[in-house]
């Protein structure tokens, strides 16, 4: 259900972004998303926010309903998923911009990821995917390190049996996103899980490349009790079967 | 141990560097990072030569610290997250992470081991090898069979580092993977994820688990998982005891674990089910016996005294703690005028004789290329000592063969032998001289023993008794054009 009608600025970005049950750390979520919108509209970018609450509580409905950075042309949508792979197709399917970010509900990004993003896929092309360059945890764990670019010698193909080189934050083409749609993640029905990881899995076997975006940070909340990752490894769960480990890998 | 040998490496090194030339060093460091890949790669920040002689240039590595424009971002970031104050205690206390990321053995070990099956499979099942072995022999039992007389699209894989001779006795259409040299040098963990994969790639209707550890935990990890495309069986025979007297084996490591994972179990026998079902709740619902076909009876009765007039009893197995060769010694010494032959070996870890090279009327034949060689010295029974066991299969050898058989009435023994002729407990030692004693005096009762265990034979132990039982297994064979697979479509080869 949209709360807030369209603006009639069709965006170039759609930020995609999923709220739960963060409460009020939705907040600080939403304020620094909005200064990379900010920071893209100072390069003539637009942006929307699409966002999902899925079974949100009442403290995240009202904290992310009422909050100062919402615009006209941004648009919230109640759902029922109870997935989070699912919001983001919904979401993705609502999307008007060209280009789609993927948000979690509780992190913080540097001013500049949208921006840079559009750049470089204007520079290299719609098959191109990125992450931040630097990952910075915080709260339940506080660490930071490097991403790997599929270009660079740190990628090989078969370390993404045993590990997940990218999570949750990507952002890509509308189309990539449309060709390549999240799966959805039944951990304690069917035992799969890392949905992120087997997006991953399924664009490079698609033919799309993931690389960093130099100069961009994310700054990720790690939950004490901790993250979904952390409760998928718990459950037993794992990937999907996906076309990345088809044959003999010699397609990735 | 890995503090230790990192710190070894570094004395070393510092020792070839001064004493060796370049290229020597140099050798020594790829070896001392092949070395580190095989036993500690979660721990390995480098990956070439190169990088390690970086490393080695700055013993005093240190992780690299948050770039300056982080630092800026982070002040910037003041207003909406103070607790990420740069200089804040959140981001103060950040330590580097260094993942293995470019550790992709498991993964190239996927890509190798998936290259070598083809793009369609009904069944897969898994086995720790392919050699002499009544579970082997099992194994490739039912892959020719859901090949040849069910024409299902089958592959065996062998997940023990371990040479597997009796792959040759596979159907050529049954694809064999040997896959153990490619999970040998993997984390037992990585070993399971490359099964899994494996497992979710191939996506086969049907996996049967056959003694294989690492398809076993495969299972008690991602059972879950595994079931949404395949439904998945385990063949499960006896335990094992340890040399503590402990009962140890899959059924004791797995079936309480995983027996809601599971779409049956397989059993050669129906008596080792219950008493596992008996001592753990696991329901009986779950077991399916499939027994395994025998060599088919010989029309002749065969000589029962030797040439010298001495009665003879025949007894082949391996010399080891399970047949108890001791028992067989301390017979033996009951029975001076019987004459025993024994076939087999004595395994690595177990004492070789048991003192039966010092009885006079036990002769020490060594090893033995099959039961039919072993039928020409005209024995008056086979003697079975086993202390363990499912349903051996020298037993249906020897029924086969036209020999009264007197055996110790474990496993799944009853099964197939009458009551008269077990010995239980298993030690009893008088129980067996009793036996072979009225065997030996009365030939009408070894008549008697040798046409019941014929007519068992070839009632329950005949291709098609086997043939029917594996299609009888609920769900067991998978659906192809539309139809499973029954006893009636078995085809005429069969």
């Amino acid at each position: 259900m949209n709360t807030i009608p369209d603006g009639d600025r069709t965006p170039l970005v759609s930020a995609i972004i999923t709220f739960h049950r963060e409460g009020v750390l939705g907040h600080p979520t939403l304020l620094s998303i909005e200064r990379c919108r900010q920071h893209a509209e100072a390069h003539g970018i637009a942006v929307e926010f699409v966002i999902t609450l899925d079974n949100a509580d009442d403290e995240t409905r009202r904290v992310v309903g009422e909050h100062p950075a919402l615009r006209a042309c941004d648009s919230i949508h109640e759902v029922s998923f109870r997935d989070l792979s699912s919001c983001r197709n919904y979401a993705i399917g609502k999307a008007r911009g060209r280009y789609i970010g993927t948000f979690d509900g509780d992190d913080f990004f540097s001013r500049n990821w949208i921006t840079r993003c559009v750049e470089l896929i204007r520079e290299q092309g719609d098959h191109v995917i990125l992450h931040p360059e630097v990952i910075l945890a915080f709260g339940g764990w506080n660490a930071y390190w490097w991403q790997v670019d599929q270009k660079s010698e740190y990628y090989r193909r078969g370390a993404l049996l045993t590990m997940n080189y990218w999570n949750a934050c990507a952002f890509a083409a509308c189309d990539v996103f449309k060709h390549c749609p999240y799966d959805v993640s039944r951990v304690g029905e069917a035992g799969f899980g890392f949905e992120d990881w087997h997006w991953n899995c399924e664009t490079i076997a698609a033919g799309y490349v993931h690389r960093t975006a130099p100069r961009t940070v994310r700054f990720e909340r790690r939950k004490e009790g901790g993250s979904l990752n952390v409760a998928h490894q718990l459950a037993g769960a794992v990937i999907r079967p996906t076309r990345f480990f088809d044959g003999d890998g010699s397609h990735v | 141990m890995y503090k230790l040998l990192w710190a070894a490496y570094g004395l070393l090194d510092r020792l070839f560097e001064r004493c060796l030339p370049d290229s020597w060093v140099r050798a020594w460091r790829g070896l001392a990072l092949r070395v580190a890949h095989r036993f500690f790669p979660g721990r390995l920040v480098v990956h070439d030569v190169e990088q390690l002689e970086a490393l080695a240039r700055d013993n005093h590595w240190n992780p690299p610290a948050l770039p300056d424009w982080v630092y800026e971002e982070l002040g910037a970031l003041e207003d909406i997250a103070p607790e990420l104050h740069p200089r804040g205690e959140l981001v103060s206390s950040a330590q580097f992470y260094s993942a293995p990321w470019t550790y992709d053995l498991p993964g190239e070990a996927y890509f190798k081991l998936r290259a070598q099956f083809p793009a369609q499979l009904d069944v897969v099942l898994f086995v720790p090898w392919l050699k002499s072995g009544g579970a082997d022999l099992g194994a490739i039992r039912f892959a020719n069979a859901l090949a040849a007389d069910f024409g299902l699209r089958v592959a065996v894989v062998a997940t023990e580092d371990s040479e597997s001779p009796w792959r040759e006795r596979l159907l050529p259409q049954v694809t064999f993977v040997a896959a153990g040299s490619s999970l040998v040098p993997l984390y037992e963990q990585h070993q399971v994820e490359v099964v899994v994969r494996l497992l979710l790639q191939l996506a086969p209707a049907t996996v049967h688990i056959m003694n294989s550890r690492v398809a076993w935990d495969a299972v008690k990890r991602f059972g879950l998982a595994i079931r949404q495309q395949s439904r998945v069986y385990a063949s499960l025979y006896c335990d094992d005891i340890s040399e503590r007297g402990e009962r140890v084996g899959y059924a004791r490591r797995y079936l309480v674990a995983c027996h809601h994972l599971l779409d049956g179990v397989i059993s050669d026998n129906p008596i080792t089910p219950l008493r596992w079902c008996a001592e753990s709740g696991v329901s009986p619902r779950l077991f399916h016996v499939v027994r395994f076909p025998g060599p088919q009876p010989v029309e002749e009765m065969r000589e029962t005294v030797a040439g010298n007039g001495q009665s003879r009893v025949l007894w082949a197995g391996r010399l080891d703690r399970q047949k108890r060769p001791d028992l067989l010694a301390r017979i033996a010494a009951a029975m001076p005028e019987v004459q025993f032959d024994v076939h087999g070996t004595a395994v690595v870890d177990d004492v070789a004789d048991q003192g039966l090279s010092r009885l006079p009327n036990v002769h020490l034949h060594g090893a033995f290329d099959g039961f039919e060689s072993l039928l020409a010295g005209g024995h008056a029974a086979y003697l079975y000592t086993s202390q363990w066991d499912g349903l051996p299969n020298v037993l249906l050898e020897a029924a086969a063969a036209g020999l009264p058989i007197v055996a110790s009435d474990v496993g799944g023994v009853g099964d197939f032998l009458a009551h008269e002729q077990r010995v239980e407990p298993f030690d009893d030692v008088d129980g067996y001289v009793r036996r072979l004693h009225a065997l030996l005096a009365d030939p009408s009762l070894a008549s008697e023993w040798v046409a019941r265990q014929r007519a068992r034979l070839q009632q329950a132990h005949s291709s098609e008794a086997f043939l029917t039982a594996v299609a009888a297994i609920p769900g067991y064979l998978p659906v192809r054009g539309g139809a499973q697979a029954c006893p009636g479509q078995i085809a005429s080869g069969s």
